[in-house]
């Protein structure tokens, strides 16, 4: 089939060209030739070629070229744009629309990559800040752990030196080169005794492991005394010890509200432990309280270690009250109990309390 | 396979498709009118 003359050959695939077609009948052009012409003239079309753009279709409209049909180089860029030459207004303005939009969608996607770009970097700042912190942190907490390690260690072989003989090497080692330490560890023991005037067994239970030790340390270097109750040892100072038996002579009644006004606390715990003990009885007749148990003390010698104490039994005042009168010799009365009583104060002094402990000694 | 379809155009519009084919960097003047018909398409149903 020869092309007439000023005509050339195109071909189209069927469906294209049926296209074609109906545009012809919709348009109400005379060929297929008029169609293209028109669709040229109506629009001027370039796809998206670039990768870069997105490859939406954008309509824009454009001057009206000239008659020729030719579009201006300047319209072809990386989007569609649609000339409609002279038409539809609306469409025009529709364009601008579309191309201003285009423009938004472009900056926003900047902007939006630009916050994802800094998001990144502030996170990964962040993870650097805080891998530096965990490190330092592990490294804190390894040392606390080494420390913890060491302080169980120290904790461990103080228990197994036992702590009096931990409270006099301690000094030592800080003054070994020194004379008289013996006495320093002594004055450490003693301070103790000097500062709380009675110590209680139940009180150092749990901080001293070795407590014969001490109470024998007590008794032999500071010369304090140790009683020993029924439920634990007391050790008191021995000029505290004294001021408490006169203080105890004082006392005319066993009314405990009356005992505990003329009694400061330590004094009345004292006061109860050897109540509790039958270390102190209530002479009801002589209407005063009585040692009635050897006192162990340093410079008491001659005690008897194993002598019983009264009676368990005479907790009672009455049965103490017999026990002080029956007692000793087999003519004890009250007034040869006031007679050893006034020897006995003669003997030692009327300031000195002791002479009671002898005093209570013979009569046990 | 469909069949392609010769159609005659005038020089002129010849020479426009050329150049758009061109421009589009089309392989056939085929895809070239397809274009064509799709942005006009676009174009009316956005009047619309």
């Amino acid at each position: 089939m020869m092309a007439p003359k000023h005509y050339r050959d195109v071909y189209l695939r069927e469906e294209t060209y049926q296209k074609l077609l109906q545009l012809k009948a919709v348009m109400g052009k005379r060929s297929v030739n008029d169609v293209i012409e028109e669709l040229l003239k109506c629009v001027t079309v370039n796809t998206v070629s670039s990768p870069v753009s997105t490859g939406k279709v954008t309509v824009s409209t454009v001057k009206p070229t000239v008659s020729t049909g030719e579009p201006p180089a300047s319209t072809v860029s990386s989007t569609v744009n649609t000339v409609k030459q002279g038409e539809d207004p609306d469409s025009s303005e529709l364009a601008k629309r579309l191309e201003s939009l285009e423009k938004g969608f472009a900056e926003l996607r900047d902007a939006v990559n630009a916050l994802g770009r800094e998001l990144k970097d502030f996170t990964r700042k962040q993870q650097d800040l805080l891998n530096a912190y965990t490190s330092k942190s592990d490294i804190v907490f390894q040392r606390l752990s080494e420390l913890t390690e060491l302080f169980q260690q120290v904790a461990e072989s103080l228990r197994a030196q036992g702590s009096v003989k931990v409270s006099e090497e301690a000094p030592k080692a800080r003054v070994s080169e020194k004379p008289g330490k013996s006495q320093r560890q002594r004055r450490s023991l003693c301070d103790v005794l000097e500062e709380q005037l009675a110590v209680f067994e139940s009180e150092i239970a749990d901080k001293i492991r070795n407590r014969d030790a001490f109470f024998s340390a007590i008794e032999g270097r500071c010369g304090g005394i140790v009683i020993e109750g029924l439920k634990e040892r007391i050790a008191v100072k021995k000029s505290y010890w004294q001021q408490f038996l006169e203080k105890l002579s004082k006392i005319d009644t066993s009314d405990d509200e009356r005992i505990k006004k003329s009694l400061d606390s330590l004094e009345l715990k004292l006061f109860k432990a050897l109540k509790e003990s039958a270390l102190i009885i209530f002479d009801a007749t002589a209407k005063k309280w009585i040692f009635a148990e050897k006192q162990k003390t340093g410079t008491s010698s001659g005690t008897d270690a194993g002598t019983a104490p009264p009676s368990t039994s005479t907790t009672n005042s009455a049965v103490g009250s017999a026990t002080a009168t029956s007692s000793g010799t087999s003519s004890s009365t009250k007034a040869s109990a006031s007679q050893r009583k006034k020897h006995y104060k003669k003997r030692y002094g009327e300031e000195d309390e002791s002479w009671l402990l002898q005093y209570v000694d013979n009569v046990a | 396979m469909k069949q392609d379809v010769l159609i005659h155009v005038k020089h002129d519009t010849f020479v426009k498709l050329a150049e758009l084919k061109a421009r589009l960097r089309k392989r056939s003047y085929d895809e070239v009118i397809k274009e064509l018909i799709d942005v006009y398409e676009k174009l009316v149903q956005q009047v619309k």
